[in-house]
């Protein structure tokens, strides 16, 4: 490049702007002489630039060479010169041309200037001075560049038909619709045609676009509060954050310490000594308030268990049907164990012989029994006798009544003394004594079904006339004569105990009952099972004599019944023995309990499976019935020293305790007596009833629970009996009441059907009358209308 | 120093004595004969409840003021001797066996 300027291309190095042909701007054509050209390359050898033509230089014929600058490089150099003659001629005349027509213009430019100045020279001038006036812009109509392109864009949005729409129509000739067609094989297509994949019309994606809105999954709720300041709820800390060591005794306040020492020791060593002479435990207040014949609370009332009497090989998986106090005796207690089984093994097992066993209990020993009683079939209820406490009778699952005699030792009266029987003692540990039944009743005068309920008969009866009457005879302290039992088959039988006592070692006595009766139910005939008895000993009848012959009882259809059994029948009627039935605690159930009250004793409590009632001696209806209660009830006793209090055993084991003085709605006091439900209730009436109560309890897997009454079930309250006896008063008020007011709203009832009845036959009358007077009106107002009328 | 402790164990030796504390007028307590947690506790309660008690006092009458306080509870007895700066707290159990 720093040679063009030794070669004339251009007139200065530096580029400027003042100078046409400066820097880079070359010139366009240059011409240059050959001869300088060939002595430069002889000169300078390969130096010079023309070295690498130099021989087309030679060649060159003519004289001048013409340089070209050739920007654009179209013949591949940017400095191009001309080698042949034909092309330098082409070229001047290009050349020369170009500058002619550059000459001509400006010549042209130059002339019209020149040639209108003469004509005009006023002209000129606005021509020369450039005035710049303010002149609004002329308006030209909007053009817009772009507007083309998106005028195309918008109409590539929309898809325009380029063709018109063809509309095709395929039919099918109406004859051939719905003809059965029948297809064959068609020979062409023999070979499966399979997809093929063609990649013109399978696409893959490779973008896609898709929009997704994420909406949050938390939301934002308040509430209010009136809380206004928060408040410390728990802390939790170590005694080391609080205790400071240094705040321990600093040696400058070991005086005031030990001031505040003296002060103070004197009065606490003072309180200190009081303590130790007198007992500050000592509760005062702990034997007030046992008078308040009040609730029951919670505190005190624990039925505290006693020992519990289990024995494997006796009890274990059996039901306690039945328990007895030993009378004379608060530690002995005698239970009888049937087995758990349900009806069907039963019937199973009915005609095998079984040993069952009674059992004797002592507290002494409450792992085995004290004594044995077998018998042959299970005891389902059992009684001693009252006047001879060593002979117990039981009624058998099979319907007969069978008589043990228990010797002294037995009952436990003579074990007292260990010492003075050595030889005994022995005994009594290997083997338990087993006491075999006596005497047992005839199997076919007995009952068809289990005895399930022994009653003595006061000592003054005596049965006579082969039954049918009965009489007071006897005097009052002889022992017992007769006794009643009652069982499924609807019999009541009377047995003489006394006979039966005179012949104990005859082998050969038949043991009859002295007079039977059976009884029927009024509606299907069939015999009516029995439950329970009680015999009622003082009831009198209108003209005041002594009824020595009723009884109540209950059904296996939960009724209580009130008979005779010394009813005489009439001619073409058999003997009524059921006096009067109450069938309000029917409940297709046999009754549970049926237990007089030991205060009251015209009030019987009968108990149900869910629910009790109390009868009183002559009212037709119950006295009292219970709620109805989630858990059946299995049992139910008095209490032998309050007189509102009644237990009840449920089917779970529990005991509920109602206390009439408190409330007669439910149970004043739940507690458990066993884990499975109780089978049989009993009081301990011997003893000091006052003091230590017992009550024992045999549950259904053959545990026999004995459960010590707290303080508060045994105490009665100060007025209990009146307060009872007046809730009883107000009941039977109550009952009568009602009786009465259904009495007189029955009688009113007929009276209004009687005057319904009258009233029909006048209604026909009425409905007449009634016409009349609608005619008698319309009359009376047509002729009012035609009064006005005329008037207008 | 020795004067203080030998009241402490003269108080120590009575029958049933279980645990003495001493606490300042802030609650902090300063000696004691039981162990930190239960040291914490009583400090804490106690002399919540003898500021109680002699607001109770001085509020029935401005001129009285609390002297002694005993709370006598099912399994022992707790006395508190108030002062002006310091709370002395015995518990004791006269039915207990004398242990230490």
């Amino acid at each position: 490049a720093k040679n063009y300027l030794s070669l004339g291309l251009h007139d200065e190095v530096e580029e400027s702007d003042d100078v046409p042909f400066s820097g880079m701007k070359l010139k366009p054509y240059f011409h240059l002489k050959k001869s300088e050209v060939l002595d430069q390359v002889k000169k300078m050898g390969f130096a010079s630039d023309y070295h690498p033509q130099q021989k087309d230089f030679e060649k060159y014929p003519l004289e001048d060479i013409l340089l070209l600058f050739d920007p654009s490089r179209a013949y591949g150099e940017k400095i191009v010169w001309c080698t042949t003659e034909a092309s330098y001629n082409h070229q001047m005349e290009r050349l020369n041309g170009i500058r002619q027509a550059v000459l001509d213009e400006f010549e042209k430019e130059n002339s019209p200037e020149a040639a209108a100045g003469e004509e005009a020279a006023v002209q000129d001038e606005p021509d020369v001075n450039v005035v710049v006036r303010d002149v609004p812009k002329e308006c030209f109509e909007w053009k817009s560049e772009t507007a083309e392109n998106t005028h195309e864009e918008v109409r590539a949005f929309t898809v325009q038909n380029s063709r018109p729409l063809l509309q095709m129509m395929i039919t099918r000739a109406r004859g051939q619709f719905g003809k059965s067609t029948k297809f064959s094989d068609s020979g062409e297509n023999n070979q499966n045609c399979r997809p093929q994949k063609d990649h013109n019309f399978a696409p893959p994606k490779r973008e896609l676009e898709m929009g997704i809105q994420a909406v949050k999954e938390t939301r934002t709720t308040s509430c209010q509060t009136t809380w206004f300041r928060p408040v410390n709820k728990s802390t939790q800390y170590t005694p080391s954050d609080f205790l400071q060591r240094g705040a321990d005794l600093g040696y400058a306040k070991v005086d005031e310490l030990s001031a505040f020492l003296s002060n103070v020791s004197v009065g606490v060593e003072e309180a200190l000594q009081t303590n130790e002479t007198v007992d500050i435990f000592q509760e005062e207040f702990s034997h007030l308030g046992e008078e308040e014949a009040g609730a029951i609370t919670k505190t005190h009332s624990k039925l505290k268990e006693h020992p519990n009497f289990h024995d494997v090989t006796y009890t274990k998986g059996k039901r306690i049907e039945w328990v007895e106090w030993v009378p004379n005796s608060s530690e002995m207690v005698v239970s009888s164990c049937c087995e758990n089984q349900p009806f069907t093994d039963r019937l199973e097992n009915s005609g095998k012989a079984s040993v069952s066993t009674v059992l004797v209990w002592s507290f002494a020993d409450s792992l085995s029994p004290h004594a044995i009683l077998e018998s042959p079939w299970e005891v389902t209820v059992f009684k001693f006798y009252p006047s001879d406490p060593t002979y117990l009778i039981g009624g058998l699952a099979n319907g007969q009544v069978a008589v043990w005699k228990l010797s002294t030792t037995d009952l436990g009266f003579a074990t007292k003394s260990q010492n003075s029987r050595p030889g005994m003692e022995e005994e009594k540990h290997s083997t338990i004594p087993t006491v075999v039944h006596r005497q047992i009743s005839m199997i076919d005068e007995s009952h068809r079904k289990a005895v399930v309920a022994i009653e003595f008969m006061p000592a003054t009866l005596e049965i006579e006339r082969r039954g049918r009457g009965a009489s007071e005879k006897n005097p009052a302290d002889a022992p017992m004569k007769y006794f009643l039992t009652v069982a499924g088959d609807g019999q009541v039988m009377i047995w003489d105990f006394q006979a039966m006592l005179d012949a104990i070692n005859d082998n050969d006595f038949l043991w009859r009952p002295v007079h039977r009766v059976q009884l029927q139910r009024q509606d299907s005939g069939t015999e009516m099972g029995l439950c329970h008895i009680l015999h009622c000993h003082d009831r009198f009848d209108d003209k005041g004599t002594k009824l020595l012959t009723n009884f109540y009882a209950t059904t296996e259809e939960g009724e209580l019944i009130l008979g005779d059994w010394a009813a005489r029948g009439e001619e073409d009627r058999k003997a009524d023995v059921v006096k009067k039935m109450y069938s309000s605690c029917k409940t297709f159930r046999p009754m549970q309990s049926l237990e007089r009250s030991p205060f009251f004793p015209d009030i019987l409590l009968g108990v149900t499976d869910w629910a009790f009632y109390l009868f009183k001696d002559g009212l037709s209806e119950h006295l009292f019935m219970s709620s109805y209660t989630s858990t059946y009830y299995t049992r139910g006793v008095w209490s032998p020293t309050r007189p509102s209090v009644i237990f009840l055993g449920l089917v779970s084991g529990g005991i509920d305790i109602w206390d009439f003085s408190d409330q007669s709605h439910k149970a004043s006091l739940s507690d458990t007596g066993a884990s499975v439900a109780i089978t049989s209730m009993m009081f301990c009436y011997h003893g000091d009833i006052k003091e230590g109560q017992k009550l024992a309890v045999g549950d259904a897997q053959g545990h026999l629970h004995i459960q010590n009454i707290p303080k508060n079930l045994i105490k009665p309250g100060g007025r209990e009996k009146e307060n009872m006896r007046k809730f009883l008063d107000r009941e039977e008020k109550r009952v009568r009441y009602f009786q009465e007011r259904q009495q007189e709203l029955r009688e009113l009832k007929e009276q209004m059907e009687k005057a319904a009845m009258a009233q029909d036959e006048t209604a026909k009358d009425k409905t007449e009358d009634l016409d009349k007077e609608d005619a008698i009106a319309e009359a009376s107002y047509q002729k009012l209308e035609a009064e006005v009328k005329e008037q207008l | 120093m020795s004067e203080v402790e030998e009241t402490l164990n003269r108080i120590k030796t009575h029958k049933g004595v279980s645990g003495i504390v001493i606490v300042n007028s802030e609650g902090v307590p300063m000696r004691s004969t039981l162990d930190s947690k239960q040291t914490l506790q009583y400090s804490a309660l106690i002399s919540q409840l003898a500021a109680k008690a002699r607001s109770v006092v001085r509020e029935l009458d401005p001129q009285n003021d609390l002297t002694f306080l005993r709370i006598r509870s099912k399994k022992h007895e707790i006395m508190v001797a108030p002062d002006r700066e310091y709370i002395l707290i015995v518990i004791q159990d006269p039915n207990a066996d004398q242990g230490s």
